[in-house]
């Protein structure tokens, strides 16, 4: 089993009446890739604010590579590079002078390594250009190369392919890919493009309304959204009875809105007809679909 | 913090508002002084003798100069407030004290070593272009201006703690500039109303009363014109002066703190 690397335990951030997070706990295994899913104002930004210690929890605790104490949680975030709510970018300043600031507060030797991170994000060729005159691609990929400049070993990313184009999105999710197998970097990404984060995340954490909805490794998300038989006929209750008496399903989601999901005896679909048939039920959608991440994410922050 | 600092520099270097600021405080005493000619319609080399200019319109010098002074502090402690890039001193594993610690060390070392340095350079620049003049003890000139430093590092320290306080370089400004008329304004109630004079403590009230010339005079002695200043330094000027200074100055510092401290960085 991999070793967690941060944990967060009970943790509650209440501002005023309102509250941010609500008793969030999870885990960060060392060498995962963790996306963090939840619409806007979930409380996505809020989890990785407090990791960075930017806001103080109203309860609960983090524990960072071993350390629950400001002195401990600090020096982990040596350890560690963020990019929350804004990138890195002091608009008068060009990209190497951004990332010359930053080398200096973070007491990095080694002026080369601007232009190994200036590479890497495919900024190298930016000269005297202002980061005032950069596209939003570029601000987000210059926030990058200043996550990456310490050489860390886990990386907190909020929504960082927002705003890059389609040829940038691959570009950088293999960036992420490379850094993760071949640096062993631990990536906690949030975005709100969720097959994005499908083609690149090993555990998943959901989060609405301040909640943990659901956490899952990528195995288990899979058999979350895998097949099933959707049914809908004259009368779902009746239907239903006869499914669990008759052909003994268990498996089984009976709702007004989407009426009868059976995710098991997936290829007796004309058995199953058949039965409800001869059962004196008139079977009006009888279909064999699959539930997309995008379907899964809808029912684990709204319910529907 | 040594990294924080050498980042806060590295900014501070290249912020066209710091840079202005310091070109105008640099120029300051120049201008004054040809203003100072102008009006009295002399030549140059008889109006301003150093003595004159250190004695009569350094105060001037400082007073205007507050404008830059309060700049690059409210700067240097919250330039990178509105960016939010201050955030990423946070989440490098800094801890809350030594960036302000970091960022106040700045604002004093970018603002009042410079204005200090231009105030003892422009006495010595225009001694050498118009001489000294009558006889007043140098060293009294410039352990005056020399104790100087300590109000400037309090307004300094109001003016970190403003922008601490609001988050943001800009407020901190306009309050520094808004409790500078207000002790203006309090002053002339105090002296007119009240026939209280405040030496002590507040805005520029101490500077003055160093330097300006109300506090010296010219004397004739022994058929030589001399110029003396009011007040001599006495001990309780040194102590009230430097003493007021510090007091203020951690109390400033120590608000700015708390709130840097307790506020989280949303």
């Amino acid at each position: 089993m991999s070793e967690k690397i941060v944990e967060v335990r009970n943790l509650t951030k209440q501002y005023g009446k309102q509250k941010a997070l609500d008793d969030v706990t999870f885990s960060i295994k060392k060498g995962s890739i963790v996306g963090l899913i939840g619409p806007n104002g979930a409380g996505k930004t809020t989890i990785m604010k407090t990791l960075g210690g930017l806001v103080y929890p109203t309860s609960g605790e983090i524990e960072m590579y071993g350390a629950t104490d400001e002195k401990g949680l600090n020096h982990a975030r040596t350890r560690m590079s963020f990019m929350i709510e804004a990138p890195y970018e002091k608009e008068k300043m060009t990209a190497r002078e951004n990332l010359e600031k930053q080398r200096l507060q973070k007491g990095i030797p080694d002026k080369k390594r601007i232009d190994e991170v200036l590479k890497q994000v495919n900024l190298e060729n930016t000269g005297k250009k202002i980061v005032k005159n950069f596209s939003l691609g570029m601000r987000q990929r210059l926030g990058l190369a200043n996550a990456l400049l310490a050489k860390p070993e886990l990386l907190i990313l909020d929504e960082p392919i927002n705003g890059l184009d389609p040829e940038g999105i691959v570009e950088i999710r293999e960036l992420f890919r490379r850094l993760n197998k071949e640096e062993n970097i631990t990536l906690v990404i949030s975005s709100h493009i969720l097959s994005e984060l499908s083609l690149l995340c090993t555990d998943y954490v959901f989060i609405n309304n301040g909640k943990i909805k659901g956490v899952f490794t990528e195995d288990e998300l899979k058999a979350e959204c895998s097949e099933y038989i959707q049914i809908n006929t004259d009368n779902n209750e009746k239907a239903s009875a006869i499914l669990i008496d008759k052909i003994g399903i268990e498996k089984m989601d009976v709702t007004k809105e989407s009426g009868i999901r059976i995710y098991e005896k997936l290829d007796e679909i004309r058995y199953i007809s058949k039965t409800l048939y001869e059962n004196g039920i008139i079977p009006v959608e009888i279909a064999k679909n699959e539930v997309s991440l995008e379907d899964y994410y809808m029912k684990m922050v709204s319910g529907v | 913090m040594i990294n924080v600092l050498r980042s806060i520099n590295y900014g501070l270097r290249r912020d066209v508002g710091v840079i202005v600021s310091l070109v105008m405080m640099f120029f300051m005493p120049y201008t004054i002084m040809l203003f100072m000619c102008a009006a009295e319609g002399m030549p140059l080399s008889e109006c301003t003798p150093s003595y004159y200019f250190a004695a009569q319109n350094m105060a001037a010098v400082l007073a205007i100069s507050y404008v830059g002074l309060t700049i690059i502090s409210c700067k240097a402690m919250g330039g990178d407030s509105k960016d939010k890039t201050i955030n990423y001193e946070l989440l490098s594993g800094h801890n809350r004290l030594k960036i302000y610690a970091a960022r106040s060390l700045a604002g004093i070392a970018w603002s009042v070593l410079p204005l200090m340095f231009i105030s003892f350079l422009s006495v010595g620049v225009i001694a050498l272009i118009n001489g000294w003049g009558m006889e007043t003890d140098p060293i009294d000139v410039i352990i005056r201006i020399a104790l100087c430093v300590f109000p400037l590092i309090r307004i300094c320290a109001l003016n970190m703690m403003f922008t601490s306080v609001f988050n943001s370089a800009g407020k901190g400004i306009a309050m520094g500039f808004g409790m500078d008329l207000v002790i203006s304004i309090c002053t002339t109630i105090s002296e007119e109303v009240f026939h209280k004079e405040i030496d002590y403590g507040f805005g520029f009230l101490n500077i003055i009363f160093l330097l300006t010339s109300q506090n010296s005079r010219e004397v004739i002695i022994e058929g030589k014109p001399v110029n003396l200043f009011d007040t001599a330094l006495t001990p309780e000027m040194y102590i009230k002066t430097i003493g007021f200074a510090v007091v203020f100055t951690v109390v400033y510092l120590l608000i700015g703190y708390v709130v840097f401290k307790k506020k989280d960085r949303d």
